[in-house]
């Protein structure tokens, strides 16, 4: 059959303009109401499924030909780096039992009374708390052995922060760095008492109420002072980083860097030892 | 006697090259890409569908376009109606300028193609603009070279099936 002459003429204006108004009513409808859309959507998108399943073909095909045009002598190379690795992995593998013994014989040694005066337990970081402006870590340690709200936590480098709950078998320690936390301290060479407050940043604390006039010096150690009913004295708190008297109140600024890893660590020790006003049997008079 | 010009051996029904174009290239154009090539990626779909309506003026009209321009609205998760609304003025402006030719040789359609990508490129670009989306002005462009030289290709392949 011969094909129309006249084929080309101009598509109607008609079909156009509905066609026009059908795309703008989609549209419109796409942008304020997509939750009409949506159903049609998935429906149509597991209809799509042969298409994408067939565009990534080629991806996997040559995968697998990949696979297959190995030749003996790629594959023999694939093989000796393998055993190397093998056995490098089995050399690192007995160093790590050592290791692993020496941890034991090391933890053994820790639970020891002889280092730190009082019973301590060791306890390990199992959280964090869910709220990052609080600096609070969980511990695998509860009331099931004997810990109770106020005992110190410590780390092999000093005052970690303090038991603030406890539950049968974690308990909550909120750390020296926490925005709500204050501990008396002493300074190393004068003596003299001040207070140091957490600032809500993991490496620093600042030293609170020292007067413009007190001689402390850069690089100063700073100790629990045993005051208030908290820390037991003599535990490193940290170390004085910067002293800024030139600000125009009578206190200095001072901060400090915690001597424990409050970011880290994985392995905390309690303390069961009182606070000094504890020990001191007429500090109440 | 036979008509000797007739050549109806070359009239082949269409409709199976047309569904069979329209698939290839909703493969091709969610074949994956890394990121830089895919910027680049022609136009096939649009290619096809303008090959067919200035081709095949009598199997494919507005509604062809438009079919297509909703399916590759869903297959790339466009804004639906986007692809469609662009195809449909680019067909129906491509038609009624060249009402008046009998015949469209192949440098026709290479230029007419070129204008429709860069027409299609322009309103979705304004689209994007409107529906505040976000998008790379230097990346928008990329198609409109890869489309014109994958054209002839297209046409070569599909010529059989032309009027």
């Amino acid at each position: 059959m011969q094909t129309n002459l006249f084929s080309r003429q101009p598509p109607s204006f008609r079909s156009f303009i509905i066609a026009v108004i059908t795309c703008l009513v989609v549209l419109f409808f796409n942008w304020r109401i997509p939750h009409v859309i949506q159903p049609a959507r998935d429906v149509l998108y597991a209809a799509y499924n042969p298409i994408y399943a067939l565009a990534s073909y080629p991806v996997l095909s040559r995968e697998w030909l990949n696979q297959q045009t190995k030749s003996e002598a790629q594959l023999r190379r694939e093989n000796t780096a393998m055993q190397a690795e093998l056995l490098q992995a089995q050399v690192r593998l007995q160093k790590l039992s050592e290791l692993s013994a020496e941890n034991t014989r090391l933890r053994g040694l820790l639970d020891t009374p002889l280092i730190i005066d009082g019973r301590m337990e060791i306890a390990e970081v199992i959280g964090t708390d869910a709220d990052p402006l609080r600096h609070i870590i969980v511990i695998n340690r509860g009331a099931s052995s004997q810990l109770k709200v106020g005992q110190t936590v410590l780390d092999d480098k000093g005052i970690m922060g303090q038991i603030i709950n406890v539950y049968p078998h974690s308990s909550r320690i909120m750390l020296l760095s926490d925005k709500e936390h204050s501990l008396s301290v002493r300074l190393e060479h004068t003596g003299m008492r001040a207070i140091v407050t957490g600032t809500g940043d993991l490496g620093h604390l600042k030293m609170e109420y020292v007067p413009t006039s007190a001689n402390i010096k850069v690089g100063e150690k700073v100790y629990s002072s045993g005051l208030g009913a908290h820390f037991p004295a003599g535990y490193l708190v940290g170390t004085v980083s910067k002293v800024n008297r030139h600000n125009t109140g009578e206190f200095a600024k001072i901060e400090v860097i915690p001597a424990a890893l409050l970011a880290g660590g994985h392995h905390v020790v309690v303390l069961f030892s009182d606070s000094l006003a504890m020990e001191q049997p007429y500090a109440n008079r | 006697m036979p008509i000797a010009k007739l050549r109806s051996e070359n009239h082949r029904d269409p409709l199976i090259a047309i569904i069979v174009s329209v698939i290839i290239c909703s493969v091709l154009i969610v074949y994956p890409l890394s990121y830089a090539i895919s910027g680049a990626r022609p136009l096939f779909m649009l290619l096809v569908v303008l090959f067919w309506t200035m081709c095949q003026p009598t199997w494919c009209g507005i509604w062809f376009a438009f079919a297509t321009g909703i399916f590759t609205d869903l297959l790339v998760d466009a804004p639906l109606g986007m692809n469609a609304l662009t195809f449909v003025i680019i067909t129906f402006i491509a038609r009624f300028l060249t009402r008046e030719r009998r015949i469209l040789t192949f440098a026709n359609l290479w230029v007419i193609s070129f204008l429709a990508v860069l027409a299609h490129l322009v309103m979705i670009w304004m689209v994007q603009i409107m529906g505040g989306l976000q998008f790379s002005i230097a990346r928008h462009w990329q198609p409109l070279v890869s489309s014109v030289l994958v054209f002839p290709v297209i046409y070569f392949v599909l010529r059989k099936w032309r009027i």
